[in-house]
């Protein structure tokens, strides 16, 4: 169940700060999601970027992030090394952004030339899957979006998703049960095809 | 499953997160599952997040707005320091405006011919000897216990006041100067008040410099008084 206090970013541990993102916690993302922004906009407008880009960037970089997090790939000492980690993904996706841009003109024949390690053919298979998933997620109505939000992203009980939604306990469970459902069906709606 | 859903939410103790384990490395089909359903919460995560970022961007915005507020406090810091600043080169202009005039006109009185007269008035001619030395400190200290002992002795309190200005001490040579100068008769009338406007100068006094220059005769004194004049 997410809680909603008052916390000091620099009085928590790089541990706590680390389990509160994985928990999702609104606090812990929103201040550092408002606290790193500066130092990439600035970034990426030093480097041929305008706000839009680096809004863009940003946002990637946070979600990566997150999502390193989740997925145990980031451990941290102390609040300032996650804001570093932000920084460092920012501009490393910026540079990537800016080489890749110069490479397609000055060569055509742009295709992925990453060797096929069974890792990274693994990675592209999850990666493949959250796309769709994601895509599914979109699809879906405002109230399923809505439930499963609150059910899994703010990780609240049922008897708070009754309240919030108004309905009551009971249906809460239905209707998340029902968006599970329907969230699989979609993915499996969708073709697999090759994302760019 | 809810237990699936117990299990990714870390909602279960260790007696059953043991269990879990043991079941799913016995099912595989359970295993599939499970990595299945953590593959949806994962996105459905990564979806909500997505759809919060922009609602923290437009708090980024709203504190980036108000941080632009700062050149304000800025500005005001600024001009604040910009006022302190001239206030304070308009002072030390005035003040090297009338220090110049001191500096240009200022020259220790050369003193009295030290033939030693009398003995009494030994320690004034050995005061006098030192003075002409420029050993302003060595004169003074020979001439004060002369002018405390014959405190009406104009000689005594003139040199004194010369001795000092000399020395750089203005405020203790306006102090004798002006007490030479209140007496009504005094053989050093005119260069009491030379040196009294003079010293007053030197303290940015302009106005009493003005004041005590006003009747004088002596033609140095009048033209001091018309360069003090020109200073407005």
């Amino acid at each position: 169940m997410q809680k909603n206090t008052n916390y000091k970013l620099k009085d928590l541990s790089g541990s706590e700060i680390v389990s509160l993102i994985k928990m999702n916690d609104g606090q812990i993302l929103k201040r550092l999601y408002i606290s790193n922004f500066r130092k990439v906009k600035k970034y990426v407008l030093k480097n041929n970027g305008d706000d839009a880009a680096a809004k863009d960037v940003y946002q990637e970089a946070f979600v990566a992030m997150w999502r390193n997090i989740k997925n145990d790939k980031f451990s941290s000492e102390d609040s300032s090394s996650v804001n570093g980690y932000i920084y460092r993904i920012a501009k490393n996706k910026w540079l990537d952004h800016l080489r890749s841009a110069r490479y397609k003109r000055t060569s055509p024949l742009d295709n992925g030339l990453e060797a096929d390690a069974p890792e990274i053919l693994e990675t592209e298979e999850k990666n493949k899957k959250l796309k769709i998933l994601l895509e599914s997620m979109d699809k879906m109505g405002e109230r399923c979006q809505n439930i499963l939000k609150l059910f899994y992203y703010e990780r609240r009980s049922f008897r708070e998703i009754a309240e919030i939604t108004g309905l009551d306990e009971a249906s809460a469970r239905n209707a998340k049960y029902r968006c599970q459902k329907q969230l699989k069906k979609i993915t499996e709606e969708i073709p697999i095809h090759d994302n760019i | 499953m809810e237990l699936i859903d117990r299990y990714l939410l870390d909602q279960l103790d260790q007696n059953e997160l043991n269990q879990f384990y043991e079941r799913m490395e016995q099912n595989s089909d359970f295993r599939k599952l499970v990595m299945e359903q953590k593959q949806e919460m994962l996105a459905v995560e990564e979806y909500s997040l997505k759809g919060s970022m922009d609602s923290f961007h437009e708090e980024v915005l709203h504190d980036k707005t108000s941080k632009r507020g700062n050149p304000k406090w800025w500005a005001i810091a600024a001009s604040i320091l910009i006022l302190i600043g001239i206030s304070l080169w308009t002072i030390f202009n005035s003040n090297t405006s009338a220090e110049k005039i001191f500096a240009n006109n200022f020259r220790p009185d050369p003193g009295l011919p030290t033939t030693m007269g009398e003995t009494r008035d030994y320690e004034f001619y050995s005061g006098m000897v030192s003075y002409k030395q420029k050993k302003y400190t060595e004169a003074i200290s020979l001439w004060k216990p002369l002018h405390i002992a014959n405190p009406k002795n104009d000689t005594f309190t003139y040199f004194l006041g010369v001795a000092h200005l000399a020395d750089g001490n203005t405020r203790q040579a306006a102090e004798y100067l002006q007490l030479s100068k209140d007496r009504e008769e005094s053989a050093f009338k005119e260069e009491t008040s030379y040196y009294l406007a003079l010293a007053y100068l030197k303290q940015n006094k302009v106005k009493e410099a003005k004041e005590v220059l006003k009747n004088s005769s002596n033609p140095a004194n009048i033209k001091l008084l018309e360069e003090i004049e020109s200073l407005k």
